[in-house]
């Protein structure tokens, strides 16, 4: 059987999709966000305190525990990360094993890969929740991304008739004004989204730059409250999009 | 300002400063009647302590009858008299907790349905009927005494209501003149409405305090209530919003346990199913929810009654309220409890009407002696197991011989010596029990009152604790830490029988030492598999656990022939627990608190709430007639998501549906739980669930806010 480089299994998981979910967090992004809460996530390289090797079948055997929990709240499995496509193999072979005994899956993804690694997880695939970094090719070269290439995967993943939701962290200072809004609005035209979510800014992240011995950029940076929501929420709204605050 | 909050304003006012005068009332009693027989001077005691109580009425009350009366006013009492007070009523003596005279819920339907015009009728055709026994007959006496007292100690507060009306302002005085009819009726009429139903009940249950009882059950005040409820409301009589307020000015008042010193642990049970197996959960059990809410205080302990064909609605608004951090209700499984009482033999419709006393223990209202429990400190065993039945703390043979610890070869033959050191420590709990039982003569210790308000004493002319109720008494060890004993055990197979990394008697040397020096094997110890992972290494020895304890108590009785229930409930008991136990193979140091209740050993369940649900249903909970508690914390935030809390409740629902008995949880922050412990003045309200109750956090002791901090937060 295949492997796979994992950092955590979280069960009960909440914020993850739907209903009570285990989300297995893959190892390895090709994105540097700087404010990532999960910065243990980006190398794909197994340290002493990040990360393990481990079967598919032992992933799928944690998955399963669960089955009776996902029935009950409509939940299932999440493979996110990190960027998960970059392990596209194991995670069809995952997504293909949940399928058959009846476990929705959800990718959440960057999209900032080529597509042939999506059409291998697609098939296996319930739902999608897609991340929007910004609505500018600046923004996205901040972070080592191409807006252009995560609209056009965002766009063929939808018409692969994947129910998707776009996650838009909200960033201070990067993607959190009126304009930006405004921006990733005009970027999203046309595509056949589910649901927008905004996820404010937040620094539950940080005791793990610590950990890793790296500097986090965001330290001193106020973590943003719901509220703070209002005005952004509104532009989604008037340009007819289903929007929420979440995750 | 609504009732509750002017009640709550104007109990604050009251004077704490006195003298609590219970021995004087009782001696009061005791001094005219020393001629006659015991059992009428003790119910003349109690005469006294329903009269010749001062009869406090709030002026923003609606439901009267208050503790209050028990401080010393307008009776000038010497401090000699006190003492001699005390003297009589000491050499009188009393029955406690162990001998059957509190946690108790009687019969409030049969109650209401008699009044007690119908008691007192009852009695005196039960006199008729027993008139050539003598011994029934002065029984019977004693009964009527009481509850003639009671009668007249109800007509009191209706007169006291009146005096308080006079000084009271338009709105207050119209509703303590609706209170003091109220009195002047029921006093020997049966209550028809719900307001004169609650008012018979609240003051029922203010006899008992005065009678010096403690965690005296409501029950299920949602059904027995329901039809005055049900009929006012069709009458238009009242308001959903009066009942609420009527229920708010009762349970607030047992508040006043407070200025006593200690939080009274009142339960109260909603929703579950019918005696006839209908749904049970009605509009009264979402009032009485909200009411508690508001009241916002220690001491009413509701427990919901869920059961699998519940409507979600109920579940999502137990969680709302739990969500305020109060701690209450606790969640218990209808489907497990009724099994579970079925086994020991009850009938079912007496199942199915089970409430809780106390913390969690649950209870046939009405059927059986008052309950009674104490503590089996099974991770004790653990050391004399390894030591030949001596302990290495005191270096006292204090248990059987079991052979050196060299000998012991296999995980099968130390499971056999620990069975053999559980086997006499439960034959030594149960004989102390017994002892202390044989010290109160069933003739000489009676209880008139609580007789009383049963419909079979009357009948059979027989005391509560003689024989006169409908079923036996049941009594349960609380057995300790089964979380230290899982992972001890599952630690001992893994390093010294699996993979042989150690010897027993290495393991015995590190735990003498306390792990000094033994530190790289207390880590080993520690990362051994835990209960509460979904991980059967761990998890096949808490079933064992179970197992052996219904083994260890099953043959055995009470003295009236009642059945040893099996209960993981510890209270804060494990903390006292851990004082005696020894360094244990899970990692934990001598005098460390022992796991709570029937949870996994704080922090050790690092896999989530999942695997806990999949850890702790393992067990075979109709097995556990008394109840087990399941301490969880989740933090604030998960209850005001709908969304979220919709997952929450999905989750207890799996947990239920996979046999789990009970769940209790609470949801006040981390950063809110220190902060209180380093500014308790910030808090002085701040309620939070202990273990089968909850209490002012600032109130309790360091360790025990310590162990409520330490455990698990899930999500």
């Amino acid at each position: 059987m295949k492997e796979i480089t994992i950092t955590n299994i979280q069960h009960f998981s909440i914020g993850d999709g739907p209903g009570i979910r285990t989300t297995v967090f893959l190892k390895g992004c090709n994105l540097h966000c700087p404010w990532c809460h999960n910065p243990e996530t980006i190398s794909p390289d197994v340290t002493e305190q990040y990360g393990r090797i481990c079967t598919i079948e032992s992933i799928v055997d944690e998955i399963m525990e669960d089955v009776e929990f996902y029935q009950e709240s409509g939940g299932g499995v999440t493979l996110s990360g990190g960027e998960p496509l970059l392990q596209a193999d194991a995670c069809a072979e995952i997504a293909q094993i949940c399928g058959e005994e009846g476990i929705p899956v959800l990718l959440d993804t960057a999209g900032n890969v080529e597509f042939y690694l999506f059409e291998k997880v697609l098939p296996y695939i319930d739902e999608c929740y897609f991340d929007l970094k910004s609505g500018t090719e600046t923004g996205y070269a901040q972070v080592g991304g191409d807006l252009q290439w995560t609209i056009d995967n965002m766009g063929a993943v939808v018409a692969a008739g994947v129910p998707t939701v776009v996650r838009i962290p909200i960033i201070p200072g990067f993607n959190d004004s009126v304009g930006s809004a405004e921006q990733m609005t005009r970027v999203l035209a046309g595509i056949e989204i589910k649901r927008v979510d905004l996820l404010p800014f937040h620094r539950l992240g940080s005791s793990k730059y610590t950990a890793l011995g790296k500097n986090y950029q965001y330290k001193d940076i106020a973590t943003m409250r719901p509220e703070q929501m209002k005005d952004l929420l509104a532009i989604f709204r008037e340009n007819g999009f289903e929007v929420a605050v979440g995750g | 300002m609504n009732h509750l909050a002017a009640l709550k304003e104007e109990l604050c006012l009251e004077d704490r400063n006195q003298r609590d005068i219970r021995d004087y009332l009782m001696y009061l009693g005791y001094r005219d009647h020393y001629d006659e027989p015991n059992v009428i001077a003790r119910a003349y005691a109690c005469e006294s302590l329903f009269v010749n109580h001062r009869k406090k009425v709030f002026i923003n009350d609606l439901v009267v009858g208050s503790r209050f009366g028990l401080l010393a006013d307008e009776y000038n009492v010497n401090e000699a008299l006190l003492q001699k007070s005390a003297e009589i009523v000491r050499n009188y003596g009393q029955r406690t907790f162990l001998h059957n005279v509190d946690h108790y819920a009687p019969d409030y339907g049969w109650l209401l349905s008699e009044g007690i015009g119908g008691i007192l009728e009852k009695i005196s055709r039960s006199m008729k009927v027993h008139m050539d026994n003598q011994e029934k007959m002065v029984f019977l006496k004693s009964a009527e005494i009481a509850m003639s007292a009671f009668g007249k100690m109800i007509e009191q507060y209706g007169e006291a209501a009146c005096e308080v009306a006079e000084r009271a302002e338009a709105k207050q005085q119209e509703e303590l003149l609706i209170a003091a009819d109220i009195c002047k009726k029921i006093r020997k009429e049966k209550p028809e409405t719900f307001r004169e139903a609650l008012q018979f009940v609240w003051l029922t249950y203010i006899a008992f305090v005065y009678e010096g009882r403690y965690a005296m059950a409501l029950g299920r005040m949602d059904q027995y209530l329901y039809p005055y409820y049900k009929r006012d409301l069709e009458n238009g009589i009242l308001t959903r919003e009066d009942v609420k307020a009527l229920m708010e000015c009762t349970l607030y008042k047992i508040g006043e346990a407070r200025y006593f010193g200690n939080d009274d642990v009142v339960n109260i049970a909603i929703g579950g199913i019918k005696a006839d197996g209908g749904e049970g959960i009605n509009e009264l059990s979402y009032i009485i929810l909200e009411a508690v809410r508001d009241c916002g205080i220690a001491g009413p302990n509701l427990s919901a009654r869920l059961h699998s064909g519940m409507p979600d609605e109920f579940l999502d608004e137990c969680l709302k309220v739990i969500g305020t951090g109060i701690g209450y209700p606790a969640l218990m499984n209808d489907d497990v409890n009724i099994a579970a009482l079925q086994r020991c033999g009850y009938e079912l419709e007496d199942c199915r009407n089970y409430c809780m006393v106390g913390c969690i223990e649950n209870f046939l209202p009405g059927q059986q002696p008052p309950w009674s429990d104490g503590r089996f400190n099974s991770p004790m065993y653990l050391e004399l197991a390894l030591n030949d039945g001596c302990s290495w703390q005191t270096g006292a043979q204090i248990g059987p011989h079991t052979g050196q610890i060299s000998g012991i070869e296999t995980m099968d033959d130390f499971l056999e010596r620990l069975h053999i050191q559980m086997k006499a420590g439960a034959a030594e709990y149960m004989a102390l029990f017994r002892n202390e039982n044989d010290r109160f003569n069933r003739k000489n210790y009676m209880q008139p009152f609580l007789s009383a308000l049963s419909a079979s004493c009357i009948e059979r002319g027989l005391d509560i604790n003689d024989g006169g109720m409908k079923y036996p008494s049941a009594h349960a060890p609380g057995c300790m830490g089964i979380a230290t004993m899982a992972d001890s055990l599952a630690a001992i197979e893994q390093l010294v029988f699996t993979e042989k990394r150690i010897t027993l008697s290495e393991l015995r040397d590190a735990l003498i030492a306390d792990f000094e020096g033994y530190e790289d094997l207390q880590q080993a110890l520690l990362e051994a598999p835990k209960y509460g992972n979904n991980d059967e290494r761990a998890d096949k020895y808490a079933v064992w656990y179970m197992g052996e304890h219904v083994r260890l108590f099953e043959d055995y009785r009470t003295p009236d022939g009642g059945r040893i229930y099996i209960a993981m409930a510890s209270n804060v008991n494990n903390i006292p627990a851990g004082m005696e136990v020894a360094a244990t193979a899970d990692g934990r140091k001598c005098h460390e608190p022992l796991s709570d209740a029937a949870s996994p050993m704080h922090g050790m369940d690092k896999k989530g709430p999942t695997a806990t649900v999949l850890s702790t249903t393992k067990l075979d909970y109709t097995k556990a007639a008394c109840g087990t508690v399941l301490n969880q914390k989740y933090s604030p935030s998960i209850f005001k998501d709908d969304e979220k809390r919709a997952k929450l409740a999905a989750l207890i629902r799996v947990y239920f549906g996979r046999g789990g008995q009970e769940i209790q949880i609470n949801s006040v922050s981390r950063e809110t739980l220190i902060d209180a412990m380093e500014h308790p003045e910030n808090y002085k309200s701040l309620v939070v669930r202990v273990s089968g109750f909850s209490a002012l956090y600032i109130t309790l002791d360091r360790e025990v806010q310590e162990d409520i901090l330490k455990r698990t937060e899930q999500a």
